[in-house]
């Protein structure tokens, strides 16, 4: 209901509609109250004059939403997600598994670890509509039924962890790294391949344990 | 986090007319630099336009002489190249020094050239700093451990990536590609420093896309290393690093190319150390002697002098581990 000027009544300068009178009548009430003395006409000038700075151009932004197929676990999740939603919360969200931990949110923890394409990604990092269409794994899609993965298998075996937080996050990097090593794994490898995993509680001891006896699970020793 | 649009380029034609097309439209790739800046709101683009995995930037093509490395190229598949790990061993051993597993996973060859600086002041939404145009650089006052020591004014940033510093002592040019055409320079003179543009770190342009690497091939005797410097053993950005690439024979450097990273807020290129180095039979005297030329210029701030020595002692061990 626009109606800046176009069917204003009366004379040049008066062309004062309701919705700019409410707009700027504070910055006019103030105008008045510093320089009491000018005439009403001069008043109009000066709220005139603020009435771009007092409404700015554009509002605040609307959010965008997208309909996207997220490939979770061998299932495909159809999910309403906004552009601006990491994949990490789709994951825990809109598909409603809430294995994968967000710790930090700025790429630096690794909680949120989940394998994409084959590979470790932070899901924190990556936008959710950029994840359309990938093969997806969180720490949900390892087992069998009531088969645990072998890295799994081991991080039970060797106490990998104390509050858990990580551990999701740890078991799909370990889990990442046991699958495309090139050749035998070795502790090095897995202190490389695991470099990106914070654990406050410092269960990197067992952690790299449970990565060797897993690798020999695998056929990866 | 502001909201934006999103659209995903089917081709490389596509995103650059999207670019064009798109007002306050920002490129995304890996998105490991982007998504933070995106959260903590010192960018906030109306649309972003994604260009991972495109097929056209997508690739590593060996042609036996140069090099070719599209933009979009993974860090990760970047390492494992076949023909990287035995043309330019320098970048096989820089990429397990290059932030996380995970992050070299996502993260793209051209995202790491263009990635933002770490400056704490620039990355937090309570500083309206003067690289984000406001009014001052607060590390001049503040807190500057991390900042440079050399090629500061007005801005104190230090640029960040690992891959530059390797890439520009390999004589690498860039590609880039926009609404006016394509473009060919050296990757050292894509950088820019804050005397020129306190407000970007690179000659990038609005709607122009960063397509292509390009590595000559090296000369052969040429050997490379790169030494990087940090607080945390697992995984930190740089605290100094430096890249250094020459043609030894008998232990005399014949030619050199020194550049130092993480030191100032472009790629570092030292003239001074490749001076001190170059024709000389190098000893330890002759790698601390181009360690010392290559800080002479410096001005450390605050907190940072710890770089000068830092970077020193890197340069040394670097020119010697050549050496041999």
């Amino acid at each position: 209901m626009r109606n800046d000027g176009a069917d204003s009544k009366g004379e040049p300068g008066s062309e004062l509609t309701r919705r700019r009178f409410l707009k700027t009548a504070g910055v006019g009430v103030a105008v008045l109250g510093a320089i009491g003395g000018w005439s009403l006409r001069s008043s109009k000038q000066a709220t005139a004059d603020a009435a771009p700075k007092a409404a700015p151009a554009k509002g605040p932004r609307q959010p965008i939403q997208r309909t996207i197929t997220l490939h979770v676990n061998n299932r495909d999740y159809r999910v309403i997600v906004d552009t601006r939603e990491t994949l990490a919360e789709a994951i825990r969200d809109k598909v409603g598994l809430t294995g994968t931990k967000v710790g930090c949110n700025h790429g630096q923890c690794g909680a949120c670890t989940v394998i994409l394409g084959g590979q470790a990604v932070y899901s924190c990092s990556t936008l959710a509509v950029q994840a359309e269409g990938a093969k997806i794994t969180t720490i949900e899609g390892l087992s069998q039924g009531e088969k645990l993965h072998p890295v799994q298998e081991a991080f039970l075996a060797h106490d990998a962890f104390q509050c858990g937080i990580c551990t999701s996050g740890q078991i799909m990097a370990l889990t990442a790294c046991l699958n495309n090593a090139p050749g035998k794994v070795t502790e090095e490898s897995i202190k490389a391949g695991m470099g990106g995993n914070l654990c406050r509680c410092g269960a990197y001891v067992q952690i790299i344990r449970a990565g060797l006896q897993a690798a020999a699970a695998m056929g990866k020793s | 986090m502001e909201s934006f649009a999103y659209s995903k380029a089917a081709n490389l034609q596509q995103a650059l007319d999207l670019l064009k097309s798109t007002e306050g439209a920002q490129v995304v790739a890996g998105g490991s630099d982007l998504l933070s800046l995106l959260k903590n709101e010192v960018l906030t683009p109306e649309a972003l336009v994604d260009i991972k995995g495109l097929a056209d930037l997508n690739y590593i093509k060996d042609e036996g002489g140069v090099l070719r490395i599209g933009a979009t190229t993974t860090l990760t598949a970047l390492g494992n190249d076949a023909a990287v790990r035995e043309r330019f061993p320098i970048i096989a051993q820089t990429i397990p020094l290059i932030a996380s597993p995970q992050i070299r996973n996502q993260a793209t060859v051209a995202g790491n050239l263009c990635q933002r600086p770490r400056c704490w002041y620039f990355r937090s939404e309570l500083y309206d700093c003067f690289r984000k145009g406001g009014p001052t650089c607060f590390a001049i006052t503040g807190r500057n451990s991390e900042h440079a020591i050399f090629g500061g004014a007005g801005c104190f940033i230090v640029h960040a990536s690992d891959l530059a510093p390797v890439l520009i002592a390999l004589n690498a040019e860039i590609a880039l590609q926009g609404p006016s055409g394509k473009r060919v320079l050296p990757l050292e003179e894509f950088f820019v420093l804050p005397r020129m543009n306190p407000h970007a770190e690179n000659l990038l342009q609005p709607g122009e896309l960063v397509v292509e690497i390009r590595i000559p091939a090296p000369a052969a005797d040429a050997k490379g290393i790169f030494v990087k410097t940090r607080l945390r053993g697992s995984w930190d950005f740089a605290a100094t690093s430096v890249a250094m690439v020459a043609q030894v024979q008998n232990g005399t450097f014949q030619d050199v190319r020194v550049c130092l990273g993480a030191v100032a807020p472009a790629p570092w290129r030292s003239k001074e150390a490749e001076a001190a180095l170059k024709g000389q039979a190098v000893t330890a005297d002759v790698a601390a002697a181009a360690a010392k030329a290559a800080v002479r210029y410096a001005r450390p701030m605050s907190e940072n002098g710890y770089k000068i020595r830092q970077i020193q002692a890197i340069i040394k061990r670097a020119a010697l581990a050549l050496a041999k």
